[in-house]
């Protein structure tokens, strides 16, 4: 019980300390108030101790700044073990990688996914001592990707050819994560997942990633990771606007969405990006008359969507 | 339940005649029902005719958001949803002159009417902690979203989410001094 609370808290600590670093790396240069670091997501008070070699006072406040991404690095590669990632492995016969890869896609959807470096290398260069795919899909629990490798009829084997895995970096796996087209096998992610998911700190290639990436930081080159995923519901808008046509008369779209649909199609000059939103909130008064319509219930059921939570609520 | 919004109510109410389905009941929605516009929708190859608020009451009723959700619970949820009504309404004084004009220009209709003064005075209180105090955590973790996503360094970002608040504060002072 105790190893495992010890376990556990190492485990945490690990993942705050990368999710510091990935937010310092993300700002390079740039000063960040102390307090926001209290918004990562486990952080405690104490785990700042981390940041102390980062602070420095200005006025009654402090700030964070990196300013040699090099050590940081160093510290974290020294620190990254490949073995906090929980993985299973299938037995799941492939004929073509390329296939099976944008196979890999559909089959976890909206997941995020990548290839281990070692993996991606494979796909590069067969040099590599390996013919397994190692391949980290986002996920809360490896029961989800179980239950989705039952639903596919692919059956564990532990000298399966392919390794799912669960993160335990969750923050820096993603790290500049981008789609690449490919023509036959539709989409694909980098080869490799990130710098900070490194497979071995101390190989001597790994030292060579890690000096480049640093150089490409100082120049600016690295293009900065997003720091909050979000996938906008393009295809949903349309949908759930389609499945209200009838009560369209009756309802105020507000929210979010709002400044997308005026400038898209509200015939003004409009400049700059806009933040997306995943919710779709609707004004309506009470009470709602159906006039011959069919319930906001029974419409939104017809189309599968049902609601959130147990009680009577929003539906998705 | 722990929400995260300006909700008049703690949970979602029946709304009458359409079965299970609630509603949150939001406080001062009445500004963004008498300002609408009817928008054409193209989506998926059909044209749907939407009501949207004006973007003058959806920006009045955003700042009035942000401050009703400081008001209300404090958790990481509602962190994240003043950030981002911060976030909304750079976006919009960033637009360019046009939707800035628009803005100011419509702005004046709802001046006119005394019943919505009192919602003006309190987009104008809400957005001045914003505009002239320090970087709170939420102007920073709305700049840090605006670093991100449009590649600014992280306090020019700080510095674009407090000018918006000022800029809109501002329009909304001198609509009301105007009428």
């Amino acid at each position: 019980m105790r190893r495992r609370r010890l376990a556990d808290g190492r485990r945490r600590l690990a993942c705050t300390l990368e999710r510091f670093s990935s937010v310092l790396i993300t700002f390079y240069g740039d000063s960040l108030f102390l307090q926001y670091f209290l918004h990562i997501d486990g952080c405690q008070v104490g785990d700042f101790i981390f940041l102390q070699k980062y602070m420095r006072p200005e006025g009654r406040k402090l700030l964070v700044r990196l300013t040699d991404a090099q050590k940081l690095l160093d510290a974290w590669t020294a620190r990254y073990s490949w073995k906090k990632g929980i993985e299973f492995a299938l037995n799941i016969p492939i004929p073509n990688d390329d296939r099976f890869l944008g196979r890999v896609g559909k089959v976890f959807g909206r997941r995020r996914w990548a290839l281990t470096l070692l993996a991606g290398a494979w796909q590069r260069i067969q040099y590599t001592p390996t013919d397994r795919f190692h391949i980290y899909i986002e996920c809360d629990s490896i029961a989800e990707l179980r239950s989705v490798a039952e639903r596919q009829g692919w059956s564990a084997d532990r000298a399966g050819r392919v390794v799912l895995m669960k993160p335990a970096y969750r923050t820096s796996v993603w790290h500049d994560y981008g789609f690449k087209q490919r023509g036959s096998g539709g989409e694909r992610p980098p080869a490799h997942p990130g710098p900070m998911a490194l497979p071995c700190s101390r190989t001597r290639d790994c030292r060579a990633a890690v000096a480049a990436l640093a150089t490409s930081l100082r120049t600016k080159a690295v293009r900065r990771r997003r720091f909050t995923e979000m996938t906008p519901p393009q295809n949903e808008l349309p949908r759930a606007l389609g499945v209200l046509e009838p009560y369209l008369p009756d309802l105020i779209l507000i929210g979010g969405w709002v400044p997308e649909l005026y400038r898209r199609f509200g015939a003004v000059e409009w400049t700059g990006r806009l933040s997306r939103t995943t919710e779709i909130d609707v004004l309506i008064h009470s009470p709602l008359a159906k006039k011959g319509r069919d319930s906001l219930p029974a419409l939104l059921g017809a189309h599968g969507m049902r609601p959130a939570r147990k009680e009577n609520f929003p539906a998705n | 339940m722990n929400r995260s919004g300006p909700f008049g109510g703690t949970s979602p109410s029946l709304v009458e005649e359409q079965g299970w389905l609630g509603a949150i009941v939001v406080e001062r929605a009445d500004l963004l029902a008498a300002f609408t516009r009817t928008l054409t929708v193209s989506l998926a190859g059909r044209s749907l005719p939407v009501r949207v608020p004006t973007l003058d009451a959806w920006a009045v009723s955003k700042a009035l958001t942000y401050g009703a959700r400081q008001a209300s619970a404090s958790g990481e949820l509602s962190q994240k949803k003043r950030a981002k009504d911060l976030l909304y309404l750079r976006d919009l004084v960033f637009a360019g002159g046009t939707v800035l004009k628009q803005v100011a220009a419509d702005i004046t209709d709802i001046a006119k009417d005394a019943r919505w003064h009192g919602s003006l005075e309190d987009a104008i209180s809400m957005l001045t902690p914003v505009a002239e105090s320090g970087a709170s955590e939420e102007v920073t973790r709305a700049g840090l979203e605006l670093a991100t996503r449009d590649s600014l360094p992280g306090l020019a970002a700080v510095a674009e989410i407090r000018s918006a608040a000022r800029e809109l504060r501002q329009v909304v002072v001198d609509v009301r001094r105007e009428c």
